[in-house]
């Protein structure tokens, strides 16, 4: 049951961040300070952690795993994903916090890779636990 | 007999206190990046990271002549391994290169935040998954799970 609520938070989440990254140049022309993206990155700071501790988990029981090609998949995709949210985590609260706090290290940039692999991390973490609560 | 046991029992405290420091330096490296903003004043952040630096550049080359020893030593047959330790060694090297590269463009004055983020987060990647190898091998496990 809690796996597939955390499964839903995280795919409704990717959703969410994917379409408004989209959707935010036809709304927003930075003037008034981003107001959905100070909302939502409340939210993205919960949601990449639980990437990330899954990650860690699935990357854990995938070395215990024989090796075979299903093995090794496996092994890639928990290390692909374990890894990229790692990336994630670092970029998004170095540069949510400079947000925060008004610092000079704040980067546009940044953002614009933290939000596409939001969408992308935060999905893919979301379908594959709701999945593991299909087969548990 | 004896000399051979000391010199095993050298070389996994050798590779425990490696490992250790990989992991310590990744765990510093991820906290200072996330929270610098938090209490820099300005100066105090960077001077810190000018500290930092000197433990980073020691820790990314560990990680480096690790993976190239792992590299080596996986064999034809072990895909996994050989992933592991290819994946590891190609990461520490453009790690490597573009942490020395901007390190000296710091001191010239003209490094770029953007590649800092990158190496930073390569960083608590790359020292993270190596000093846990190592920290593993010296138990006595074979390293896997990069």
């Amino acid at each position: 049951m809690i796996a597939r609520l955390l499964a839903i938070y995280c795919m409704a989440l990717a959703v969410v961040v994917g379409v408004n990254f989209a959707a935010t140049p036809l709304y927003d022309d930075g003037s008034s300070g981003y107001p959905v993206w100070v909302v939502l990155d409340w939210f993205m700071a919960a949601g990449i952690p639980i990437a990330l501790g899954a990650g860690l988990i699935w990357k854990l029981e995938a070395g215990d795993e024989a090796e075979g090609e299903a093995g090794l998949l496996r092994y890639l995709e928990a290390n692909t994903l374990f890894y990229s949210a790692l990336a994630l985590a670092l970029l998004f609260f170095s540069n949510w916090f400079a947000s925060l706090t008004g610092a000079a290290t704040e980067q546009p940039l940044v953002w614009v890779a933290v939000d596409t692999a939001c969408a992308v991390v935060l999905g893919a973490a979301g379908w594959r636990l709701w999945r593991g609560a299909d087969a548990a | 007999m004896g000399f051979v046991v000391w010199g095993l029992w050298i070389v996994d405290v050798l590779r425990r206190a490696l490992g250790a420091y990989c992991i310590l330096l990744a765990a510093v490296v991820g906290l200072q990046f996330m929270l610098v903003t938090l209490y820099d004043d300005g100066g105090s952040g960077d001077r810190v990271w000018g500290v930092i630096n000197w433990f980073s550049a020691a820790a990314i080359l560990i990680a480096l002549g690790a993976g190239l020893a792992w590299k080596r030593a996986a064999g034809p047959a072990e895909t996994r391994r050989r992933l592991d330790a290819n994946a590891l060694f190609y990461a520490a090297l453009a790690l490597a290169i573009l942490f020395f590269w901007n390190w000296a463009a710091r001191s010239a004055g003209s490094d770029d935040f953007l590649v800092w983020a990158a190496v930073d987060a390569l960083i608590v990647a790359v020292a993270g998954a190596a000093g846990f190898r190592l920290w593993r091998e010296a138990g006595g496990r074979e390293g896997r799970g990069g």
